[in-house]
Order: structure tokens, then C-alpha cells, then sequence
């Protein structure tokens, strides 16, 4: 099966800000075509978690990183956690959505042709191909496609993040992270954003953070539960599919 | 809420009286120079001849003075603030950053005179020795002084722009891959145009109505400069030379006239950046 040849592997990853431990002694393998969802309560440090894929934790003061990340991209394993890995690299193979909609005041087109441009340096035509295939992933294509000079913020809330997970997919990574990409979304917003997450599912390994339960057994194939910026267990998808023992389980946890 | 009616009027007051005091002030200006329009001295005072003695008080050497003076201090401070501000807020390590906004803080407090009579013994006798032509007191020397003294102005105000858009998009274009010279090329410095303008605008505001940087250094000489070596004299500096000197002829027509053209220069300046700001609007 496809999914037993890790594509992340996190050993012993502690992260810590100033002096305070976020994250401790953290080992996490994500397999290729495989969603794993990471709950916890809040400010257990599920979001340092993801952001210590990409290494985003280093964008913020007194971060201090140890252990070791690793993903394998065409059957070679690289290691992202030394100094000199280059970060522009591990930041397209490793795309992210983040909790809220986080367009750019730029039009709807900009946000999607300029890191195609700036990040990956391609030139117009080829930028132009790859923002429709990637509207067309996230279902916008037909809803966007008469108003792309629009700026990016006229669009709704549920519109904005698949353009953020557009603007992603853009960039062609080999993984993706998602930091409760429906927390600010609607209902039907939301829908629509977990049919698609379930598609996108075949294609790439999805590491997620979600705050929803029943999110969680809808699209989870394993989950981590995180607590005090420890992973104290791993479900698997028979353990959480069911209404009650699944409840039982996170009442243990949380 | 009787309190909050109370604070609206409090603010509400604020603003009237702000407004009302700078309307007052043009129309003691106008009412100042309307002599001049009656008698016919008008013509005297907008000419290019500063030859009091004959009767010749034309000042507008001075305002192409001024405007060379801010204009040239404006267009080097401008995008040395640029630099600053950009390598403060997204290039340099924690420690420099706050070092070099303490520097630039400390910078704004030290009095005007300060930077005049340190340019007076260090800038000037350099300007001298380097170019070999002149007193050293000219154009180029009171522009670079005058460039130290609106830069941490103009890096302030746009900083305080630059850190709130930093704050929404560093993360995002990090995550997008983006390097960060490129960061700060193709999406921090053009969301925060409209920072840099208000910016802009009050480091003008502060480089022509600057006195003693201009008094102290340019020369004084009522002159349209050949060069920027030559000495020029501003219109602020003309005021301050004239009120000093002299309260009683008829060289106080031209100082009321100044003043108003100093008004004018800053409204005019004022409105061309605000349409400038609202064709960048997103």
C-alpha cells in the first residue's frame, strides 16, 4: 500500500519560545496519501506543531528549534532542520493554510500568480495556466473567473480560504498543512472546504489541526492527540469511528 | 451615555479649535499682505531682485530657496527612511532593531539648533576641503543637514505603518516561500504606500518650515544657486533675518509675504500627495 514510506518524519522535536517549552520531544511519520488530524485542547501547541513542519516558528522572536524534521521528496530523504536547509524550498514542498483566511489586499489574480511568480519564477503564461487548474481544484474557477481583478477581501469568508488553499496548491507541494482551515467558516462553508479536503487527500499527505470532533471522524485517518505540547496518544481510525467510544476517549484526554 | 455625549464634545471641540486656529492664521497672513496688493507693491515683492536699499524686495529667490532646500533634503531622506525601515523591521536581528529605533527616537529630541552648530564645525570646513570652492555655507551643505533632521520623521511615521502590515503579511509569505528582500520588494512596501505618503508628507511639512538648519548653513545669500554649492536663502530664514534685524520699514511687506507663501507652499504641497494617496488606494 502507498501509505507505509513515511513523507515527514519528526524525531524528538522540542520547540520552545524564550524559555517557556511549547512542544516536547515530539516523533510524528506522516505517509503519503494520508490525512492525520492533531487534537488537543487550546494552547496545547497544535499550531507550533504544524508550524514547526515548515519551520514558520522561526519568523517569530526567542524560538528555539531542536531535533530533526525530515521529508522525502522522489525517494531521497532531506533533512529540513539544519541551519543551512534552504527555507524557500521547504516552504513550497510543504504548503499551509492557516486558521483564518489570510489573502493578501492584492486582486484575487495577484494573490495567486505572485508567489508563483516571486517564490517559484515562473514566467506569465505558465502562471496563468496553473491559477485556473488551481481554482478549478478548490471549485472557484467558476464563481472567480469573470472578477479576478477584484481585490481578494471582496470575496466571502468560505471564498477566501479555498483561494488561500488555491494559492497553495499553486505552488505544487508535496504536503500540506492545515491549521483549522474551517474555524472561521459557515456550515456550508465548511461543507464544501471537507468534500474538497477529501479529494486533495489522494494527491497529497495533510497534516491537520482541528477543534472538531465530528470533523475529525469525518475526514481523519489517524489521529494524534496532543496535550501540554505532548503527543500522549495515537487513534486509529477504528478506535475514533465510533460516536461513543470516540467521545469517551477525548473525554480521557482533554 | 451622558459621559460619552461629553467626550464626543470634548473631541468635537479639539478639532474646532485646531481647525479654527490655522484658518485664523491664514487670514492674519492675508490680512497682512492685502496692503501690499493695494498699494502696488505686489510686484515689487514677487520679483527676482533682494536689493532693499533700492527698493527692491523681491523674495522669490527665496522660494525657489525653500523649495530646492526641502525638495532635495525630502528626496534623500525618503528612501534612505525606506531602507532604514524596512532592514528595522524585517532584516535585522532583535538587538540592532532596537538599537537603531532607539538611535532614531533619540534622533527626533535633539533640539534643531544642535545639528545646526555641529554642521557649522564639522559639515561645513569638510564641504570646504572637499570641494575646494565656496565658504562651505551652501545648498548642498544645509540639505544634507536638513536630511538628517527630517529622516527619523519620515522613519517614524512610516515604521508604524510598516509594522502593522508586517504584522498581517510576514507569516503568509513566509509560508508562501517568499525570501525576504523579496518580501519587502513586492508586497510590504506596496501595501504600506499610503504610510509612506502621510510620511512623506510630514517630513516635507518639517523641511520647509525648518529655520535654523537654513539660517545656520545655506548662506543666505538671495540667490537662484547655478549650483549646489552656491548659497541660497529660504523663505524662513529670510523671516528670521529680517524680523531680527529690522522692525520697522518697509522689509516687513516682504516678510508677511513670505509667510503666506509658506502657507501656500505646504496647502499646495498637502493637496498634491493627498490625491497622490488616494489614486494608490487598494
Amino acid at each position: 500500500m502507498a501509505f507505509q514510506e513515511p513523507f515527514l518524519d519528526m524525531r524528538d522535536v522540542t520547540v520552545s519560545f524564550d524559555t517557556k517549552t511549547i512542544l516536547e520531544r515530539i516523533n510524528l511519520r506522516l505517509n503519503s496519501g494520508e490525512l492525520v488530524m492533531i487534537v488537543g485542547p487550546s494552547g496545547c501547541g497544535k499550531t507550533t506543531l504544524l508550524r514547526a513542519v515548515n519551520r514558520l516558528n522561526e519568523e517569530y522572536p526567542g524560538c528555539v528549534t531542536q531535533g530533526r524534521v525530515r521529508i522525502r521528496i522522489q525517494d531521497k530523504w532531506l533533512d529540513c532542520s539544519t541551519r543551512d536547509f534552504p527555507l524557500i524550498d521547504l516552504r513550497l514542498r510543504v504548503g499551509m493554510v492557516f486558521q483564518h483566511p489570510n489573502v493578501l489586499p492584492f486582486s484575487i489574480r495577484k494573490n495567486l500568480t505572485l508567489p508563483l511568480r516571486v517564490s517559484l519564477g515562473l514566467d506569465k503564461d505558465e502562471a496563468e495556466r496553473r491559477v485556473q487548474q488551481a481554482l478549478e481544484d478548490v471549485w472557484l474557477w467558476d464563481e472567480v473567473k469573470d472578477r479576478l481583478r477584484d481585490n481578494a477581501l471582496t470575496l466571502s469568508g468560505g471564498q477566501q480560504q479555498r483561494l488561500c488553499l488555491a494559492r497553495v496548491l499553486a505552488l505544487d507541494p508535496a504536503i500540506l498543512l492545515l491549521d483549522e482551515p474551517t474555524a472561521s467558516l459557515d456550515f456550508k462553508a465548511t461543507q464544501k472546504i471537507e468534500a474538497l479536503f477529501q479529494s486533495l487527500k489522494e494527491r497529497y499527505a495533510i497534516l491537520a489541526v482541528t477543534h472538531s470532533l465530528s470533523q475529525m471522524r469525518r475526514l481523519a485517518d489517524r489521529v494524534l492527540v496532543l496535550r501540554n505540547g505532548e503527543l500522549v496518544a495515537e487513534l486509529g481510525r477504528e478506535e475514533f469511528e465510533d460516536q461513543e467510544s470516540c467521545r469517551a476517549i477525548m473525554e480521557e484526554y482533554f | 451615555m451622558a459621559s460619552e455625549k461629553w467626550i464626543r464634545r470634548l473631541l468635537c471641540a479639539a478639532a474646532m479649535v485646531s481647525t479654527a486656529a490655522a484658518f485664523c492664521i491664514l487670514l492674519v497672513l492675508i490680512h497682512l499682505v492685502l496692503p501690499l496688493f493695494t498699494s502696488g507693491g505686489l510686484g515689487t515683492v514677487l520679483s527676482w531682485q533682494w536689493l532693499p536699499f533700492q527698493g527692491q524686495f523681491g523674495i522669490l529667490p527665496m522660494v525657489v530657496g525653500s523649495l530646492l532646500l526641502s525638495l532635495g533634503a525630502l528626496v534623500a531622506a525618503t528612501p534612505l527612511a525606506v531602507g532604514v525601515s524596512c532592514f528595522v523591521q524585517v532584516l535585522a536581528p532583535d538587538k540592532v532593531r532596537g538599537a537603531c529605533l532607539a538611535v532614531v527616537h533619540y534622533m527626533t529630541s535633539i533640539p534643531t539648533v544642535i545639528y545646526g552648530f555641529v554642521s557649522v564645525f564639522l559639515l561645513v570646513p569638510l564641504m570646504r576641503q572637499w570641494f575646494d570652492r565656496g565658504t562651505g555655507f551652501s545648498l548642498l551643505t544645509a540639505m544634507i543637514a536638513l536630511t538628517l533632521l527630517i529622516l527619523p520623521t519620515i522613519v517614524l511615521v512610516f515604521h508604524a505603518t510598516l509594522r502593522e502590515v508586517d504584522r498581517t503579511a510576514r507569516a503568509t509569505c513566509a509560508a508562501l516561500g517568499f525570501s525576504r528582500p523579496s518580501y519587502i520588494r513586492r508586497v510590504l512596501l506596496p501595501l504600506s504606500r499610503r504610510g509612506l505618503l502621510a510620511a512623506v508628507i510630514l517630513g516635507f511639512g518639517r523641511a520647509v518650515g525648518d529655520t535654523l538648519i537654513s539660517l545656520m548653513l545655506a548662506g543666505n545669500a538671495p540667490m537662484i544657486p547655478s549650483s549646489a554649492l552656491d548659497s541660497i536663502r529660504t523663505l524662513t530664514a529670510h523671516i528670521a533675518l529680517v524680523v531680527a534685524t529690522d522692525s520697522q520699514s518697509t522689509f516687513y511687506h516682504s516678510v508677511f509675504a513670505s509667510g503666506l507663501i509658506l502657507f501656500l507652499i505646504m496647502i499646495l504641497i498637502n493637496l498634491a500627495l493627498r490625491r497622490l494617496g488616494s489614486s494608490l488606494a487598494p
